[in-house]
């Protein structure tokens, strides 16, 4: 028996998106919809779409249209604050964990083994969703513990996991790095013109398209993005990295900033079509005039997690849900907001 | 004897506080202690616009104000360039705080004393390299021994033309940055 993936990754509407990488960012329109079908039950591991996805409000009307929703994680995100179950994971310096691979020019494979006991009563994410399928009588498609996924992806390298836990780190061989890398397309190489994409009935070359949105004079494009200081939504409760950046500020331009009567550190609402957030402006040159730019993961609202809770603006409530058509990709730079002094 | 120092090459920080968070975990400091400050700065006009880091944090000056100050003597300089606090000697009356024209010095509440960058002297002790040079992600920093003009630090500085932060402060600082 197969069924198709309700986002349509590999095949259906995105073929060429990546099936296992999946297109969460579609997930709340297809709850909501039911279409292609409808969805009942999420379990969520290790993240936080109550905030990392686009349209906050929307999402989280999704999740709490779910009959179930069981978050396995190591803190309570805004995602686990709204779960039917949550099922405490350890913590990486307490669990086993699959094999990390990288495929930068010096491929590499590491492994994360823990350091400590489970300090409280928790496990591996990993044991729970084989413990789960035990249960669900699925133990025929997930029924293997770690040691033997690990074991089964080292055989393709001719490692055995004794060897690799004494070096942590296998490094493949360096041929790579002499000479221009060969890619695994059928050109080889860095492809201007796509075949994949001819097939798939797009354009081979890649073609100008303007925005789909344009900011008028009084309003800007809202631009997101990552601070070296925090990873995702994950960080910011963490009283390190608070101390080095507790809030997110609204950087705009001096003088849009001038003509809105705003100055360096005053508290401004932002409004876009799809939600409203109140951070401080920061006026700097770093900013194309037309643009706002506000980091992303904070403005939170888990009353777990004090360093964060409250601090800032959350930019997902601020960006529409859009997908990309090509490969489904959230459309993260198409809302138009508007600034003014609050 | 060797006289220790540190180059930092700025043209490859990037902001990141690496350095800072890893000088907490070894010397297990508050959240809120840093013996390590990553100032940003920002020059130009849209669009030509550049965003600079700049690690500040002990220099370990051949001429320490925090020593010559200090009424006991519990700051002190070492032969080897490290500038330390005995703090058994120290009666917290900060003036070496106020006397450290790089501001390198936090006030640790709890035990009265005052604190800073030790170049992680039980790490050298040992030859490893400090916390915050293990931590760095893009290598911007190099610790090395400045008397050896063999050593790393040493080519640093005369190929790269590393340059003390404010020398016209006549501190003297172990501490180069390449810009």
């Amino acid at each position: 028996m197969t069924t198709k993936r309700a986002d349509g990754a590999g095949d259906g509407f995105y073929p060429l998106a990546q099936p296992e990488e999946g297109l969460a960012q579609l997930l709340p329109e297809i709850i909501l919809s039911e279409k292609p079908y409808p969805i009942a039950a999420l379990i969520v591991n290790h993240a936080n779409p109550a905030r990392s996805l686009p349209n906050t409000t929307k999402v989280e009307k999704a999740l709490a249209k779910l009959e179930l929703l069981v978050v396995i994680d190591v803190q309570m995100s805004e995602t686990a604050q709204m779960a039917h179950y949550i099922l405490p994971e350890s913590t990486y310096l307490e669990r086993l964990d699959p094999l990390i691979v990288s495929t930068r020019l010096v491929s590499e494979v590491a492994l994360r083994q823990p350091v400590v006991k489970p300090l409280y009563d928790t496990k591996p994410a990993t044991e729970i969703i084989t413990g789960l399928a035990q249960t669900l009588g699925l133990s025929r498609f997930l029924g293997f513990a770690v040691e033997e996924t690990i074991q089964a992806q080292l055989k393709t390298i001719g490692l055995t996991l004794e060897s690799l836990k004494k070096s942590g780190v296998w490094q493949g061989k360096t041929e790579l790095t002499q000479g221009p890398p060969r890619f695994t397309i059928p050109s080889g190489k860095v492809e201007l013109y796509s075949e994949a994409l001819m097939a798939k009935g797009f354009e081979p070359l890649p073609v100008y398209e303007p925005p789909r949105t344009m900011p008028d004079i009084h309003a800007f494009r809202l631009l997101t993005g990552h601070e070296a200081m925090h990873t995702g939504t994950a960080t910011q409760g963490n009283p390190y990295m608070a101390a080095l950046s507790k809030e997110n500020t609204l950087w705009i331009h001096p003088a849009r900033a001038a003509r809105l009567g705003i100055e360096n550190g005053n508290l401004v609402i932002v409004t876009s079509p799809t939600g409203q957030v109140r951070v401080r402006a920061r006026l700097t040159e770093g900013i194309h005039p037309e643009a706002v730019f506000l980091a992303h993961g904070y403005g939170r609202d888990s009353k777990l997690r004090p360093f964060a809770f409250g601090q800032g603006g959350n930019d997902s409530a601020l960006i529409a849900d859009q997908a990309e058509p090509l490969v489904g990709g959230a459309a993260l730079g198409e809302t138009i907001v508007t600034v003014r002094r609050g | 004897m060797p006289r220790y120092g540190m180059v930092i090459d700025l043209t490859k920080c990037v902001g990141c506080n690496a350095c800072t968070v890893a000088c907490q975990m070894e010397w297990g400091l508050e959240s809120y202690e840093h013996w390590i400050r990553v100032l940003s700065s920002e020059d130009g006009i849209y669009p030509a616009v550049t965003r600079r880091f700049l690690p500040v944090q002990c220099m370990h000056c051949e001429r320490p104000t925090c020593v010559s100050v200090c009424p006991t003597g519990a700051s002190y300089k070492r032969r080897d360039g490290l500038v330390l606090i005995d703090q058994d000697r120290c009666i917290g009356c900060k003036y070496c705080m106020v006397g450290c024209p790089y501001q390198a010095r936090i006030f640790n509440k709890k035990i009265g004393v005052p604190e800073k960058c030790r170049f992680c002297v039980h790490r050298i002790a040992k030859g490893v390299t400090p916390a915050c040079v293990m931590a760095c992600p893009v290598e911007a920093r190099t610790f090395g021994d400045i008397s050896d003009p063999a050593s790393e630090v040493s080519r640093l500085i005369i190929q790269r033309k590393a340059a003390q932060l404010r020398p016209d402060l006549g501190n003297v600082p172990n501490i180069y940055y390449i810009r």
